[in-house]
């Protein structure tokens, strides 16, 4: 019986006009948005060859850029805002990264919408989304007002047999949606030569789309829930509208503003105290060894060695209280994105940033592996400087890289998200059920 | 009649589930934003007083020129309108990503915000069943069985639509400005007034389009879910993804040479080409001098070179003159590779501006950019005020230039032995930086370009609705 109902309502479904316009519009800007950030990823990554050949040369002050994600075509995420250039010398563990490929994308950007950027997840979150409404909200209040509904329980047919089979009716109809715009979004990644995917990119891809199918399941539910409580179509869909933007457009971004306002950061003069004083007590000593090898031209093994031994202290202490502001920094962040737990929206932005390695752990992660480039390679060829001159100079700038995170790493990283989001979508379904059970249907 | 129509329109979306939800979101959203942004800006207020503070303390204790030039650098105050409108002035020092990194990472909600996305949302959400909705439920035929003219049915609808959405906009925007006015830290002046008045004034023709648009599509539709749907569609288009694909359009269509290839081919054409230019230069010089200076010809060293000049006066000309043209060949070597630098950053400049009035020009389709224009220039948010301060200290550069001139070369009148560089010096007279604001009349007439594009876009939009209204078939 469960079957009859699904094919009748997926047939529905694919006459639909909704439908229709829906999934055109879908792919078009799937299709286009991808394209653009094909060609856009492509100058970043000429960018970055291009630049990384000035890492080489300078062996005082490396020069050291981030690479552009491969995945960030599907999901842009913060990979251009975040800047990705970094300089380090004795005197610096860099504790952001500045930088002419983040920068200058983000001014454009900012100057414009509240919104980031448009691709992949854009489509999922915004239009997909827009479309589940739009294919639930009359699911049962349609029937309800033209009076089918009556009939259709006049057979027999269990209730919940009708609620179930229109709800993987639709859920079909969504996920093959989804299934076509990502597939149409993969494929003109791989047509292009310059793009390599690795086995765990695809992996990462696989799971993106996952947690889209989750992200859309659970608005889903929410949407076949109002349409089960209210009687008139026109109010359901006006209900889910206003829902939609609160959970997809107002409150993540106000819950941000909250955390920044209740939680407040130290200002740059503050942090440039901080250091100071975490630097105070070797101050004395510092400037008499500077002095020395400076000015009064000793240029002893002794001094020259304690001199580089202070400078690369003080960017310890620094670095340390850096590491504090970040910790500080995370902590404000993770309690904007606690306090937009409840929105789907949020949920999927964290998972689809984890994957696609466009989001700020992926930064942090890079961060880390540049702090312990400098405490190891960086600061191991500098000390050579003051104790084997020859060496140094037939040194080579030693090779910068960063461990990977595993895609299982990334798996488990977002199995909170993912939980909560099966659970919102498990309750508002078992929400729905009941409700209709109880419905009065005349 | 006009009137009528108009009051029976505000009246019936009065009662309406959709009404009042926006209302009490415009009620909770706008003061709660207002209030965020006036804490924002107090404390952007004393951290720059603060630091300002710090200068001057800075100025009194060590004021010798080898620090002067670091520690004075200009930088713009927080500005009242910034309790509004969060604008991008605020990322100006966006290179060095320093103050504050969280509005980078997520984009934070203000007056623009929710005028640009909610209200818009709200204005097509209101209007999306004007004609096809009263074409459903059959009243349509019934109202235009009397003798009433079309368009002012339509004139009716779209601006009973627009009153409908702006009054509550208005009350919020009240509270909101109770909430600034209280607050005694927050200099509110009389160009504020004029600028958020613009502002306002544009917000009305903003959501006038949106109106609109919602009833040139419901009239084009014989069913409200298919019109919502379409007007959703359209919404994302607009208000989403024109104006943030515009800047990746613009790169596609008018390519900018990237900024690091052009430094790095700089820097080989200003050091190893003008090398081997100079090489070369010179030794061509040398031929020529050889012939003139015969003396010139035999290798020696310098030591040799310099007792032989001390007792050959034909020699140490010959030196002198070769010291001078050599000289000058390299002074030509730079000058040359300097011009060809010059001309290959000359053309990047030239490109990447061509980009970014391409971009806006793409994104001025979108009423969303449009308006977001018009917002930030007024309110000295925008891209304008940043051209603007760029200005300001352009000019304070060359008054501290000539202050620093002026002062050194006192110095060394003084003591022409004097160490400039490292002398402490009274700096009390040195020009400070003061950053004014625009003259509001400027910022409006630099602003009337995207509020022009606003007001032909609602223009044609209201054409298009009217026809279509004519031709419609209430049946």
């Amino acid at each position: 019986m469960i079957g009859t109902i699904v094919k009748r309502e997926i047939l529905d479904y694919l006459k639909s006009a909704k439908f229709q316009i829906g999934l055109v519009v879908t792919l078009v800007i799937a299709v286009v948005a991808t394209a653009i950030n094909i060609q856009d990823f492509k100058l970043r990554q000429q960018d970055y060859t291009a630049a990384r050949e000035e890492m080489k040369g300078n062996k005082y002050e490396v020069l050291i850029y981030r690479p552009p994600q491969v995945l960030s075509v599907l999901v842009q995420g913060k990979d251009r805002v975040l800047g990705s250039k970094a300089s380090l010398t004795t005197l610096t563990i860099p504790d952001r990264l500045t930088g002419y490929m983040g920068s200058r994308g983000a001014e454009r950007q900012r100057s414009l919408s509240g919104f980031g950027s448009v691709d992949f997840a854009f489509v999922v979150r915004v239009i997909l989304s827009l479309m589940v409404v739009f294919l639930a909200y009359n699911a049962v209040s349609e029937e309800k007002s033209f009076g089918t509904l009556k009939l259709a329980l006049a057979n027999p047919v269990p209730r919940h047999h009708l609620l179930l089979g229109k709800g993987l009716a639709g859920l079909a109809i969504v996920l093959g949606s989804l299934f076509i715009a990502s597939t149409a979004s993969v494929l003109l990644m791989l047509v292009q030569p310059f793009i390599v995917l690795a086995g765990s990119d695809v992996m990462r891809i696989l799971n993106l789309v996952a947690a889209s199918a989750l992200y859309l399941i659970a608005f889903y539910a929410l949407s076949l829930f109002v349409s089960v409580l209210v009687n008139r179509p026109s109010t359901a869909l006006m209900i889910l509208l206003q829902l939609w933007i609160i959970l997809v457009v107002i409150y993540p971004h106000l819950g941000v503003d909250i955390a920044e306002n209740f939680f407040r950061l130290p200002g740059d003069r503050e942090l440039s105290a901080m250091k100071q004083a975490a630097f105070q007590p070797y101050e004395a000593e510092f400037n008499k060894v500077r002095d020395a090898y400076r000015y009064k031209g000793d240029r002893s093994p002794e001094t020259g060695r304690r001199y580089f031994e202070l400078q690369a202290l003080e960017s310890q202490k620094s670095h340390e209280v850096d590491l504090d502001f970040g910790r500080q920094l995370t902590r404000q962040m993770r309690l904007a994105q606690n306090l937009c737990l409840l929105s789907p929206a949020v949920l999927f932005d964290r998972m689809a940033n984890r994957y696609a390695r466009t989001g700020l752990d992926e930064y942090e992660r890079f961060m880390q592996g540049l702090a312990r480039y400098w405490q190891t390679k960086y600061l191991g060829l500098q000390k050579l400087r003051y104790e084997d001159l020859k060496a140094y100079q037939k040194a080579e700038v030693p090779a910068f890289d960063y461990p990977t995170e595993r895609t299982a790493e990334a798996w488990i990283a977002t199995i909170p998200q993912g939980l909560i989001l099966c659970l919102m979508s498990l309750i508002l379904f078992v929400l729905a059920y009941a409700a209709f059970l109880k419905k009065d249907v005349r | 009649m006009l009137r009528t129509i108009i009051r029976k329109e505000i009246q019936n979306s009065v009662v309406s589930f959709r009404f009042i939800v926006v209302f009490a979101l415009l009620l909770i959203l706008v003061p709660v934003t207002v209030f965020i942004l006036t804490n924002d800006y107090v404390k952007k207020v004393e951290e720059f007083s603060s630091r300002r503070q710090g200068i001057e303390d800075y100025l009194k204790a060590y004021a010798h020129f080898n620090r002067l030039g670091g520690v004075v650098q200009p930088s713009p105050p927080p500005l009242p309108a910034t309790a509004l409108v969060r604008g991008i002035s605020s990322d100006i020092n966006l290179e060095d990503f320093e103050d504050d990194p969280l509005p980078v990472m997520f984009p934070l909600l203000d007056l623009v915000f929710v005028i640009a996305i909610l209200l818009s949302l709200a204005a097509l959400i209101f209007s999306y069943d004007a004609v096809s909705g009263e074409k459903e439920d059959g009243t349509l035929k019934l109202m235009l069985a009397n003798s009433l003219p079309r368009h002012q049915i339509l004139l009716g609808k779209i601006f009973g639509g627009t009153l409908t959405l702006f009054i509550p906009f208005l009350v919020s925007m009240v509270l909101g400005l109770i909430v600034i006015l209280v607050n005694p830290r927050v200099d509110w002046m009389g160009a504020n007034w004029g600028a958020l008045g613009l502002v306002l004034g544009g917000a009305a023709v903003y959501i006038f389009f949106f109106e609109a648009l919602g009833v040139l599509i419901s009239s084009r539709h014989h069913s409200s879910s298919a019109s919502i749907m379409t007007s959703l569609c359209l919404w994302v288009l607009l208000v989403l993804v024109i104006p943030n694909l515009s800047p990746y359009l613009a790169s596609l269509l008018s390519p900018a040479p990237s900024r690091i290839k052009v430094n790095r081919e700089v820097s080989r054409l200003t050091d190893v080409e003008r090398d081997n230019l100079g090489r070369q230069l010179r030794a061509e010089k040398m031929r020529d001098l050889v012939k003139r200076y015969p003396l010139l010809a035999s290798p020696i060293s310098e030591a040799e070179a310099k007792t032989k000049a001390e007792k050959d006066p034909a020699f140490r000309e010959a030196v002198a003159a070769r010291t001078r043209e050599i000289q000058a060949v390299w002074d030509e070597a730079n000058r040359i590779q300097g011009e060809k630098a010059e001309v290959l950053r000359a053309e990047l400049d030239r490109k990447e501006a061509a980009q970014t009035r391409l971009a806006r020009i793409v994104s001025m389709i979108s009423p969303l950019a449009d308006f977001t224009y018009w917002a930030t220039d007024l309110t000295s948010t925008g891209l304008r005020n940043i051209a603007h301060f760029k200005d300001l200290s352009d000019r304070w550069d060359l008054a501290y230039r000539e202050y620093s001139r002026s002062k050194t070369a006192a110095l060394q009148k003084k003591d022409p032995a004097v160490d400039w560089w490292n002398t402490a010096v009274d700096v009390s007279d040195m020009p400070r930086f003061e950053y004014k604001e625009e003259a509001l009349a400027a910022r409006f007439k630099s602003a009337l370009g995207p509020l022009a594009v606003l007001l032909v876009l609602s223009v044609g939009i209201f054409g298009a609705a009217y026809f279509s209204f004519i031709r419609t078939d209430p049946r």
